[in-house]
């Protein structure tokens, strides 16, 4: 399988306070073309960030180091010009918030006709049949009148299928959506899902989703990437990450979901504790002043991503251990 | 949007209904008396009193009121004690070139502040926004007289480009329009600076970039639009105070527009002439608040009109 996206030793470095830290640490994953994968993690992991950052969206002054190979070009060493062609035409993005991420005062028509004509020299009638088209089949009913209107007419759900018909009009390779469900209320969610689902199928588009939600994960995607302060912490298929969990974090996070067939009265089991501040990393494992198997040496020494079985990575001594 | 304006012409007519009222008022409230005005120190007792009877200035104030409010519902706006014209001939005679001075000032201030507002976003606490920000902190700062006497002489006087005074054509209006100008586009340079930045910040600009759009069509198309708005409040206010200046530019600059027929009107107690260019001003102002209302509609569809 060809890999659209590979990313090696990717860090990215914000200034505090004149000093720099990393939000991002040397965060490799690769996605293969067709496929899904999960960037999960809590808030505030450097999961946004790296999906800016290989797009080039953040601000100038954060350091970005490592390679972000699309289709065998890094995107990081791309002139801005390059860079315009990509984004949009190639890889598409969605975001979280579907209420202000169109833009108030341009009718829904034109904002997506606009994608189709930066990226593709055709004539205002082609653009506006095209648009419509893409309208249906992100699943709006009467596009014809939805064209002529306003963001502020519609509801968070609609705005982010308008967001999806954006990002798909230009049959992107790479899709990107952070959390693109987060904001909309449940049904709405699995509609979103099914439509996300559906249209990276039809367009053949690789699909890197970011989220914070287990149950999305398991629906949509073919791998996963589990992040923690900036690192990967564990990393594989969907099956051997919901069943063969490694990394104690990874489990915390299962642990933390609601269950409603099993007949258990306990409370949830919650991750004690706070995620380590960016200007107060601990100097072994991130995760060892939460961690319920923490050792001495966890607290020392910072465990290195170790190869567990076949297609399947995670950062822990436990692992190291059972080899010794 | 015609119930609207309609609506809006209503509110209006009670606006100078109000300003009428205080304007004659206040004119009344300076302790000198039109009359003796008219006819001088020196004149004798009996002509001050045959003269506040031929203007009805004997009458009691309300009395004097409602009489002035009938003529001008009749389109008379009386006529001036001093300059012996009809009140609504002197404004006419003038009216074209004030409107010329004030677009041409408006025109200016959005000339000038802008570009610099959008520069100084864009380059938000660099060595640019810096120089700009400080050179509108100055136009902002700079006495409209002290503008006009640097303008007068060094372009004027100096360079010999324009005129410098007098009326007559558009190079006589290009110096007191500028005059105006550098003071007042350091508002919508400043204002239009803090918008464009907010607004650089939103959802929709990120999105904007990640369709593919340059950062001259992120900022043109996308953030523009977005961040005039409030300086399209501002203009609403904005004009208000072009018709205040404009009274002290025309006077410096010996333009005769309304202005300087108010300013005249006003050392002679000419109480029919200041009734009168008020009454223009306030009906200035509400038309041209009512333009940018409606502009507002156009540029953000947010706003409706129902």
């Amino acid at each position: 399988m060809s890999e659209v996206l590979n990313i090696t030793s990717l860090s990215v470095e914000f200034n505090i306070n004149g000093e720099y830290y990393h939000a991002v640490n040397d965060v490799s994953f690769h996605i293969n073309a067709g496929e899904t994968l999960g960037l999960v993690g809590e808030s505030g992991c450097g999961k946004s960030v790296t999906s800016l950052a290989l797009v080039r969206l953040l601000a100038k002054s954060a350091k970005i180091s490592g390679k972000a190979l699309y289709n065998g070009r890094n995107l990081l060493d791309l002139s801005l010009e390059e860079m315009h062609q990509i984004r949009g035409k190639q890889i598409g993005m969605i975001f979280q918030e579907p209420m202000t991420s169109l833009n108030p005062v341009y009718k829904i028509g034109s904002q997506i006709s606009e994608t189709l004509r930066l990226h593709n020299k055709i004539s205002n009638d082609e653009a506006k049949r095209q648009s419509l088209e893409m309208l249906r089949k992100v699943g709006i009913a009467r596009p014809e009148e939805i064209m002529e209107e306003y963001p502020h007419q519609l509801s968070g759900g609609m705005r982010q299928r308008v967001m999806i018909a954006i990002a798909m009009i230009n049959n992107p390779q790479l899709l990107i959506a952070d959390e693109p469900t987060t904001a909309l209320d449940v049904t709405i969610q699995a509609q979103i899902l099914d439509l996300m689902r559906n249209l990276s199928r039809d367009f053949k588009t690789s699909l890197l989703l970011i989220t914070h939600d287990l149950g999305v994960v398991a629906e949509m995607c073919d791998r996963v990437a589990v992040m923690y302060a900036g690192q990967i912490v564990e990393q594989g298929l969907v099956d051997d990450i919901f069943f063969n969990t490694n990394h104690p974090y990874t489990q915390g996070l299962l642990n933390a979901i609601p269950k409603i067939d099993v007949q258990n009265k306990d409370r949830l089991q919650p991750i004690v504790g706070n995620v380590p501040s960016l200007t107060r990393m601990p100097k072994g494992c991130r995760f060892a002043t939460r961690c319920p198997h923490a050792m001495d040496r966890c607290k020392m020494e910072s465990p290195p991503l170790m190869e567990i079985r076949e297609n399947h990575q995670s950062r822990c001594w436990l692992n190291d251990a059972k080899v010794v | 949007m015609v119930s609207y304006i309609i609506r809006r012409i209503f509110g209006a007519l009670i606006v100078l209904l109000g300003v009428s009222i205080i304007t004659f008022l206040l004119a009344y409230a300076v302790p000198a008396d039109p009359a003796r005005a008219i006819v001088g120190p020196h004149a004798p007792e009996y002509l001050v009193l045959q003269i506040r009877k031929q203007l009805g200035l004997d009458e009691p104030l309300p009395i004097q009121y409602i009489h002035y409010l009938g003529n001008i519902l009749r389109g008379n706006l009386g006529t001036s004690y001093v300059l012996n014209q009809s009140v609504t001939s002197l404004i006419g005679q003038r009216i074209g070139a004030t409107g010329l001075l004030a677009g041409l000032a408006f025109v200016f201030e959005l000339i000038i502040g802008i570009p610099i507002g959008i520069l100084t976003a864009l380059r938000d606490r660099k060595l640019t926004d810096h120089v700009l920000s400080t050179g509108a902190l100055i136009g902002i700062s700079l006495p409209v007289f002290f503008v006009g006497l640097e303008l007068m002489y060094w372009v004027g006087f100096r360079l010999g480009w324009l005129p410098i005074g007098g009326t007559g054509g558009i190079l006589f209006a290009i110096l007191p329009a500028l005059t105006y100008a550098i003071t007042g586009a350091a508002y919508y340079a400043r204002l239009l600076k803090s918008s464009m930045i907010d607004v650089l910040n939103q959802d929709y600009i990120r999105t904007a970039k990640a369709k593919g759009a340059s950062p001259l069509r992120v900022v043109m198309r996308h953030a523009l639009r977005n961040a005039l708005i409030p300086a399209l409040t501002y203009a609403g206010t904005d004009v208000a105070a072009l018709l205040g200046g404009v009274v002290v530019i025309e006077d410096i600059f010996g333009y005769s527009g309304v202005g300087q027929l108010a300013f005249q009107a006003i050392g002679n107690l000419d109480v029919p002439l200041i009734m009168g260019t008020v009454l223009f001003a306030t009906v200035f102002v509400v038309i041209f608040n009512l333009i940018v209302d409606i502009l507002y509609g156009i540029v953000d569809p947010r706003i409706s009109y129902s």
